[in-house]
């Protein structure tokens, strides 16, 4: 058997070899259109960014947009709000998401991902149009308008939601049984199975759903405008006012910058997730 | 290496690309005309209607607000003939020279109907600075729309006389949290200044006065501005610029500060009196009732026109389109669709009109004929002492009789449409902020819109920060630090458990 497949392999190869040769380019060559894409929309605009947040309105190289920033108590307040609402979000949608992807991965009834489908089909409508039917609705219950910064959390958890959720079921249908097998076999409890075995398992599930809804939230002031009716300012809002309202780009690509450096520090927390305890050494 | 020269081409490539914008554009076809416009802020069929009549295609699209048309302008400059933004953005854009000058004597449709009043007021409108300084803004447009800024209130909850004022409102405690004013930072400055300074606004009757004192922009103005807006806030359902139309219709507010045209979208829907798409009227849809009133104090008075951008290509095609656009009768269409009033006054043009037994007739009549008497005129249903007789011939002008009679009630929804004289007379016309104001009105803005922690508490969550930041740092390089290792754990699992371990080995 074994020696068979080696010898079909060896046959193939020079019949592989001419193909690369016929059409002339290299794997590395296909990256090319993305790394163009890259170089278009990535990083020229972040260069813009950079090139705008440390000049100002006449083009002279200054720092006044970050003096700006970190001297006015109102835009340090609005960063933190943001955060504490991000983080309440976010939060909030793993508790809900978690065990709701469970049942999803665990559940017969999910046979061919049907109830997955369910779940993850109000991402496929328009979330402005979808903000105002809960806003809606939310009214007409009579839940809406008791404490904005509570309908906000409740907007933005609602259009996050299945963010969390996709990826943990990703991560916990994809798992080999056969840990937690082990786990049972070697006379863990359900619950111990879950709690050393699965959670930590299912760990860069939580992580990367966690870049997908803590960072969009910071910035996403449709809902934070729908919910709170105007009254919750958050980053994403600041800078939108920079750039249309007061028509000053650079104290706008300054705020850009901040944000940056603040995703690049959640990436951080929740990337060193992924390379430790993901395999559930530190648990 | 060779990524990064890969990445450098790219972007050359990328930027070679703006320079040569301008040669790639000059291709234009002749017959082509690009307009942008305010979002659903024309009758489209009429665009159907001018490609039919002088074979132009126009190519047509929308803006947002005056600053994302700015953004594009300054961006893209000739990517537009025509474009519809406000007086005080078409006062930059003068400034700036980004817009071409107009030769008014080949749109003789609008130099010869539009009201009076109107173009006196845009020609007392000078450009400050540029290569244009001197000029009125009257010379860069051909006028479109306008209107003016007040209250919607729900007639039920709120009294006239609360309304009356800018600050009214603010007092009654039970219209807590029923009360939104615009997202928009020029018009909630303009209603700040207004609270703040309406007993010298009361006081006088001189338009100069008040357009003076409505373009207070030292930074004592704009701080007293921002502390009266923030002491507002607890009264506020909340900031809004186009929900509010919807909120006060299903009474989740009982007053709005509302642009006019949008003032009399929502009383009509309130009164159930919208025309549906087939044509027939439904009503009773909300029955709410409500009114509009511009207070005493005095408000704003806003103009949106044609403008040509600097180094438009179809400048024949951009006349034609807009002696085509200020033809009476389709001035009339657009004022149906859109709600907003015309500038255009004058002038007559025919009609087809239904009569009730199905036939159709052709009618020659006027703007004030079928909008004002058509709409508003309730002469026939009101006794001779009830009512009030509404002069507008400020507007219409003085070769014939523009009065017309309408109920109390009917008086809010035509001032939306058709301000009285005494009225126009206190609305002031707001200035382009220059770019030193608009940092201390966005400083100011900021501080209303958003919460604002105490110093002390801003340390305490940095130094917070700061500690977690070490925490983190430290623990993620424990291996690395001697003195930070966490104990080693010295027992298995078995052992702890108390379990026989049996070796592989020893079964086999």
């Amino acid at each position: 058997m074994k020696n068979e497949k080696v010898i079909s392999q060896k046959d193939f190869r020079p019949e592989v070899n001419m193909k690369k040769r016929s059409l002339r380019f290299s794997r590395s060559s296909l990256c090319l259109p993305y790394g163009l894409f890259l170089a278009l929309f990535v990083v020229l605009p972040l260069v813009l960014i950079v090139f705008y947040s440390f000049t100002d309105q006449n083009g002279s190289i200054s720092f006044d947009n970050f003096i700006r920033f970190f001297s006015s108590a109102t835009t340090l307040t609005t960063v933190i709000i943001s955060i504490l609402l991000a983080l309440a979000t976010t939060v909030i949608c793993i508790i809900l998401a978690y065990p709701v992807a469970y049942i999803l991965a665990r559940s017969n009834l999910n046979k061919g991902g049907t109830l997955l489908m369910l779940f993850i089909m109000p991402m496929w409508i328009n979330f402005v149009l979808r903000a105002m039917a809960m806003k809606d609705l939310l009214t007409l219950i009579g839940v809406f308008g008791f404490n904005n910064y509570v309908n906000v959390v409740i907007g933005m958890v609602y259009d996050y939601l299945p963010f969390m959720v996709l990826p943990i079921y990703t991560v916990l249908i994809k798992m080999d049984k056969s840990y937690m097998e082990a786990s049972m076999d070697l006379g863990a409890s359900p619950l111990r199975t879950f709690t050393k075995v699965t959670f930590p398992l299912s760990m860069p599930g939580i992580a990367s759903g966690i870049t997908m809804v803590f960072m969009p939230t910071m910035t996403c002031y449709v809902i934070s405008d729908t919910f709170g009716n105007g009254l919750i300012t958050i980053v994403g809002k600041l800078i939108d006012e920079q750039f249309t309202t007061f028509q000053n780009w650079n104290l706008g690509s300054a705020m850009a910058m901040v944000l940056l450096v603040i995703m690049l520090v959640s990436m951080w927390v929740t990337g060193g997730f992924k390379s430790e305890d993901a395999r559930g050494t530190n648990l | 290496m060779k990524r990064f020269f890969t990445l450098f081409l790219a972007t050359v490539m990328f930027l070679s690309c703006f320079t040569m914008f301008g040669c790639a554009e000059s291709s234009t076809e002749t017959g082509v005309l690009r307009v942008c416009n305010c979002e659903d802020y024309i009758d489209e069929d009429l665009l159907s209607e001018f490609t039919e009549e002088t074979g132009i295609e126009v190519v047509y699209s929308t803006y947002g607000t005056n600053e994302n048309l700015y953004n594009e302008l300054v961006i893209n400059p000739n990517s537009y003939d025509l474009v519809v933004p406000s007086e005080y953005m078409i006062e930059k854009l003068a400034e700036e020279g980004r817009l071409e000058k107009l030769d008014l004597t080949k749109v003789p449709n609008y130099t010869e109907n539009v009201s009076d009043y109107i173009d006196g007021r845009l020609e007392e409108l000078k450009v400050k600075s540029g290569e244009y300084k001197g000029l009125s803004l009257s010379e860069f447009m051909v006028g479109y729309m306008w209107g003016t800024m007040g209250w919607v209130y729900n007639t039920e909850n709120v009294s006239a006389e609360e309304v009356s004022s800018w600050g009214g409102v603010f007092n009654n405690p039970e219209l807590a949290k029923k009360i939104t004013i615009k997202d928009a930072v020029r018009d909630s400055y303009l209603v700040g200044l207004a609270m703040v300074y309406g007993e010298e606004l009361k006081n006088t009757d001189d338009n100069d006065v008040i357009s003076e004192i409505l373009n207070r922009t030292e930074q004592e103005n704009i701080d007293a501005v921002g502390e009266k807006l923030s002491s507002l806030k607890n009264m506020l359902y909340g900031f809004e610029v186009d929900s509010g139309k919807n909120d006060i219709v299903l009474g989740f507010i009982d007053a709005y500060v509302a642009w006019s045209g949008d003032a009399a979208y929502a009383i009509d829907v309130a009164s159930g009196e919208v025309e549906d798409e087939d044509g027939s009227f439904v009503e009773g849809r909300f029955l709410r009732d409500l009114s509009y009133s511009i207070p005493e104090e005095g408000s704003n008075i806003w103009f949106d026109g044609f403008v040509m951008p600097k180094g438009s290509e179809n400048q024949d095609e951009a006349y034609e389109f807009l002696n085509f656009i200020s033809r009476p009768e389709n001035v009339y269409r657009n004022m149906n669709y859109t709600g907003y009033t015309g500038m255009v006054a004058k002038g007559e043009f025919s009609l087809d009109v239904e009569n009730e037994d199905g036939t159709v007739e052709t009618i020659t009549t006027s703007i004030f004929d079928e909008v004002v008497l058509g709409w508003f005129d309730e002469s026939e249903d009101l006794l001779e002492d009830e009512g009030v007789t509404v002069d507008l011939s400020y507007f219409f002008g003085n070769d014939n009789d523009y009065t017309v009679k309408v109920s109390e009630k009917g008086l809010g929804r035509l001032i939306a449409q058709y301000p009285t004289e005494d009225i126009v007379k206190r609305c002031a016309i707001m200035s382009n902020f220059d770019s030193k104001t608009l940092k201390s009105i966005n400083d100011m803005w900021e501080g209303v819109k958003g919460e604002t922690f105490p110093t002390w508490l801003l340390i305490l969550i940095a130094v917070f920060v700061v500690i977690l930041a070490t925490f983190v740092i430290l623990y993620r390089n424990k291996e690395k630090i001697k003195w930070f290792k966490l104990p080693e754990r010295k027992t298995t699992y078995a052992e702890r458990k108390n379990l026989k371990v049996i070796k592989v080995e020893d079964i086999k």
